[in-house]
C-alpha cells in the first residue's frame, strides 16, 4: 500500500518535470540541460519571495510567492532562450554545452549566496496523514491533484488553442510548419517558457519536503532524461507513463533492495533503454 | 684521378639525396602546426628559468587539464559525438591507480599504465555499447555511465572512502619540478601521438564519419571499428592523465568523477577549438591559468570562472582557434593549423 501511494506521488512529480523537458526537445530540438536548474530556481525563488521579501507566515503569501517564483523562472527561461540559445539553435553541441555551463554557473551562484547547507520552505499544509498505518506527509499529497489538473490543461492547450496547435505542428515538422506560415520562433519561445514553468512549479512544490540545496538540479535532470528516453523522445503520453514507471521502480528499489540504489535506477534505465531499445516505449522518432 | 672524380660524384649525389630527403622531411613536418610545439616548448622552458614551486604546481595542473582536453578532442572533435561523461575515464583511472597503489602497494610506474589500460578497455566497452547512439542520446548515455561510477564511489565507501576519497598515494617523483617534467614529457608524447593520429588515415576516416557516417560506411569503411578505436584511445589517454593527476596530488576524491569535471573538460576543448588538438591544448592551458589567476578572489572564483567560460562560448562558439582573425591571416592560419595537405597524402597509413 505504501509503495502504491509513494510511487504515485513520485510519478506525479516526475511527470511535471519530464513533460516540459520532452516538450522543449521535440519542439525546439534543444536538449535543455538547464532543465534541472529551472527546477532548482523554482524552489529557491519560492524561498526568496516567501522568507526574504514578504516575511510573512500566512498560507496565502506562500501560494502567492509560489506563483511569483514560477512566473519569474518562466521569464528567465524566455530570456535565456532569446539571448543565448536562439542564435545557434540548430547546433546541438552548442545548446547542450551552453545549457550545461549555465546549470553549473547558476548552481555556483546559489551556493555562493545561500551556502551549500541549504534552506527550507514551510509546507502548504502542515502535518501528516496516515493511510492504512503508513504515515505520509500531507504536503506530498498535493502533488496528485495539481498534476491531475495541469496535465489535462496542457493537453487541451496543445490540441485546442491556436498557439498550442502551432507548437504541436512545429514539433511534428519544423520546416513544414515554417512553410505553412507558423511563427516557429514564437512557438519555440513559448514552449521553453512553458517547460521552465512546469519545472519551476515542481521545484517550488517540492521545496517544503526536501531541503533546498544548490546541487538539487542534477538528479531531476537525469531523471527527466531517463523518463524521456523510456517514454520515447517526443512523446508526451509516453513520458507520463514512463514517469509513473520510474517512480514505482524507484520506490520498489528503495523499499526492497537498498535506499542507496534509488538514484541508480534512472541511470540504469538510461543505459539499458538506450542500448536495447533506443526508441522507448511510445517513441515514434528514432535517431 | 679518375676514381677520385667518381668518388666526388658519388658524394655529390649522396649529398643531393640527403638534401632531398631532409627537404621532404621538413615539408612533411610543415603540415603539423607549429603552434603546439611552441606552446609545449614554452611550458617546458619556464620552470627551468623560474624555479618557483607555486608556478610549477600551476603549470602541472595546466598540463594535466590540457591532456584531458586533448584526449577528449580525439573522440568528440573528430566524430562530433559529444562525450559528456569524460570524468568516467579520468576519475575511474584515478581511483583504480590509487587503490592499486594504496591497497596493493603497486608503485606508480606500474599502477598508472595498468589503470590507463583499464580505462582504454572501458573505452572499448562503452564505445561498443553506445555505437548506434547519436547526438543527445550519445551525450546522455556517456553522462549516465559517469553518473553510475560517481554513485558507486559513494556506495562502495569501504574501498573508495566515500566523500573523503583515497589519500596517501605515493607521489610521482621526489619533487614538484621533476613531477612537472614527467607530466610534461607525457603531455608532449600525447600531443605528438594525437597530432600524428589525427593527420593519419585514421583521423581522415573519423572526419569522414563526422561528415556523413552512411556515406563513409557505403565507401567500404568499417565505421564501427574506427569509432570504437577513437573511443578507446580517448579513454586510455584520459586514464593516463587521471592517474597522473591522482599521484601528483597524492589524493583522489569523488570530485574527479563528478559531472562538473566532465563539463569543464568539454568547455576547455570547445573554447580552444574542437577537432584541432592544438585548440584544446591551448584552451586547457590558458583557461587553467585563468582559473589560478582568479584565486585572488577565491570566494567568487568558480562563479567568475564558469561565467567567463559561458562568455567565451557565446562569443566564439567555434573556439578561439577558429576565430575569423586567425582564419583570414595566412601566417596565423599556418601557425595554428599547419600547412594544408596535398590531397591523397593523408591516405598513407
Amino acid at each position: 500500500m505504501d509503495i502504491i501511494i509513494i510511487g504515485l506521488v513520485r510519478g506525479a512529480l516526475y511527470s511535471l518535470i519530464a513533460v516540459g523537458f520532452v516538450l522543449v526537445f521535440s519542439v525546439g530540438g534543444i536538449l535543455n540541460l538547464a532543465h534541472g536548474t529551472f527546477y532548482m530556481l523554482g524552489a529557491y525563488f519560492t524561498f526568496i519571495f516567501y522568507s526574504l521579501i514578504f516575511h510573512s507566515a500566512k498560507g496565502s503569501v506562500l501560494i502567492f510567492s509560489l506563483i511569483l517564483a514560477v512566473l519569474s523562472v518562466t521569464a528567465l527561461a524566455c530570456l535565456i532562450f532569446h539571448f543565448l540559445l536562439r542564435r545557434k539553435i540548430e547546433s546541438l553541441v552548442y545548446t547542450m554545452v551552453i545549457t550545461l555551463a549555465l546549470a553549473l554557473f547558476v548552481s555556483e551562484i546559489m551556493s555562493l549566496i545561500f551556502g551549500v547547507s541549504g534552506t527550507s520552505v514551510p509546507s502548504l499544509i502542515e502535518g501528516s496523514v496516515s493511510i492504512s498505518g503508513i504515515k505520509i506527509i500531507k504536503h506530498q499529497l498535493i502533488f496528485l491533484p495539481i498534476t491531475a489538473i495541469i496535465l489535462p490543461l496542457l493537453w487541451l492547450f496543445l490540441k485546442r488553442t491556436k498557439i498550442g496547435q502551432s507548437i504541436d505542428a512545429v514539433s511534428q515538422n519544423r520546416i513544414g510548419s515554417l512553410l505553412m506560415g507558423v511563427d516557429v520562433e514564437k512557438a519555440t519561445l513559448i514552449t521553453s517558457g512553458l517547460s521552465a514553468a512546469l519545472a519551476a512549479l515542481a521545484g517550488a512544490l517540492v521545496a517544503p519536503v526536501s531541503s533546498v540545496v544548490p546541487e538539487m538540479w542534477l538528479f531531476p535532470l537525469i531523471k527527466a532524461f531517463a523518463i524521456a528516453i523510456l517514454g520515447g523522445m517526443g512523446s508526451l503520453p509516453g513520458s507520463i507513463i514512463a514517469s509513473f514507471l520510474l517512480g514505482y521502480a524507484e520506490v520498489i528499489t528503495s523499499f526492497l533492495i537498498d535506499e542507496q540504489l534509488t538514484e541508480m535506477v534512472s541511470l540504469a534505465v538510461i543505459v539499458f533503454v538506450l542500448i536495447f531499445k533506443p526508441a522507448g516505449i511510445l517513441g515514434y522518432k528514432t535517431s | 684521378m679518375f676514381s677520385s672524380s667518381n668518388q666526388q660524384e658519388f658524394w655529390v649525389t649522396k649529398h643531393l639525396e640527403m638534401k632531398r630527403i631532409l627537404k621532404n622531411f621538413f615539408s612533411r613536418l610543415q603540415i603539423y602546426p607549429l603552434a603546439g610545439f611552441v606552446i609545449l616548448a614554452a611550458l617546458g622552458i619556464y620552470p627551468a628559468l623560474s624555479g618557483s614551486v607555486l608556478h610549477v604546481e600551476i603549470l602541472l595542473l595546466a598540463a594535466i587539464y590540457a591532456i584531458f582536453a586533448m584526449s577528449w578532442d580525439i573522440l568528440t572533435g573528430y566524430t562530433n559525438e559529444v562525450n559528456f561523461g569524460f570524468a568516467f575515464f579520468i576519475g575511474g583511472a584515478g581511483y583504480l591507480s590509487g587503490a592499486c597503489n594504496v591497497f596493493l602497494g603497486w608503485p606508480p610506474i606500474l599502477s598508472i599504465p595498468a589503470s590507463a589500460v583499464a580505462a582504454g578497455i572501458a573505452g572499448i566497452l562503452i564505445g561498443y555499447l553506445t555505437l548506434r547512439l547519436k547526438g543527445p542520446y550519445f551525450a546522455m548515455a556517456t553522462l549516465a555511465f559517469a553518473g553510475i561510477l560517481f554513485k558507486l564511489a559513494f556506495i562502495l565507501y569501504k574501498i573508495t572512502g566515500g566523500e573523503e576519497g583515497i589519500s596517501g598515494l605515493q607521489s610521482l617523483t621526489a619533487g614538484p619540478i621533476t613531477d612537472f617534467y614527467l607530466v610534461w614529457i607525457v603531455m608532449v608524447g600525447i600531443y605528438i601521438l594525437l597530432i600524428l593520429y589525427s593527420r593519419s588515415k585514421h583521423g581522415t576516416i573519423l572526419k569522414a564519419i563526422r561528415a556523413d557516417e552512411d556515406v563513409a560506411q557505403s565507401s567500404g569503411i568499417n565505421t564501427a571499428y574506427y569509432k570504437v578505436e577513437a573511443f578507446a584511445l580517448s579513454g586510455f589517454l584520459a586514464g593516463v592523465g587521471g592517474a597522473l593527476y591522482a599521484h601528483a596530488q597524492m589524493h583522489i576524491g569523488p570530485v574527479m568523477l563528478s559531472g562538473s569535471l566532465s563539463v569543464i573538460v568539454v568547455l576547455l576543448a570547445m573554447i580552444g577549438g574542437m577537432g584541432t588538438i592544438v585548440g584544446p591544448l591551448l584552451g586547457g592551458i590558458l583557461l587553467s591559468f585563468l582559473n589560478e589567476a582568479l584565486r585572488i578572489v577565491e570566494a567568487y572564483r568558480i562563479v567568475i570562472y564558469t561565467g567567463v567560460l559561458i562568455v567565451f562560448i557565446y562569443l566564439a562558439p567555434q573556439g578561439l582557434i577558429n576565430l575569423e582573425l586567425i582564419k583570414q591571416s595566412p601566417r596565423l592560419k599556418r601557425f595554428f593549423f599547419g600547412k594544408e595537405e596535398v590531397h591523397g597524402s593523408s591516405f598513407r597509413s
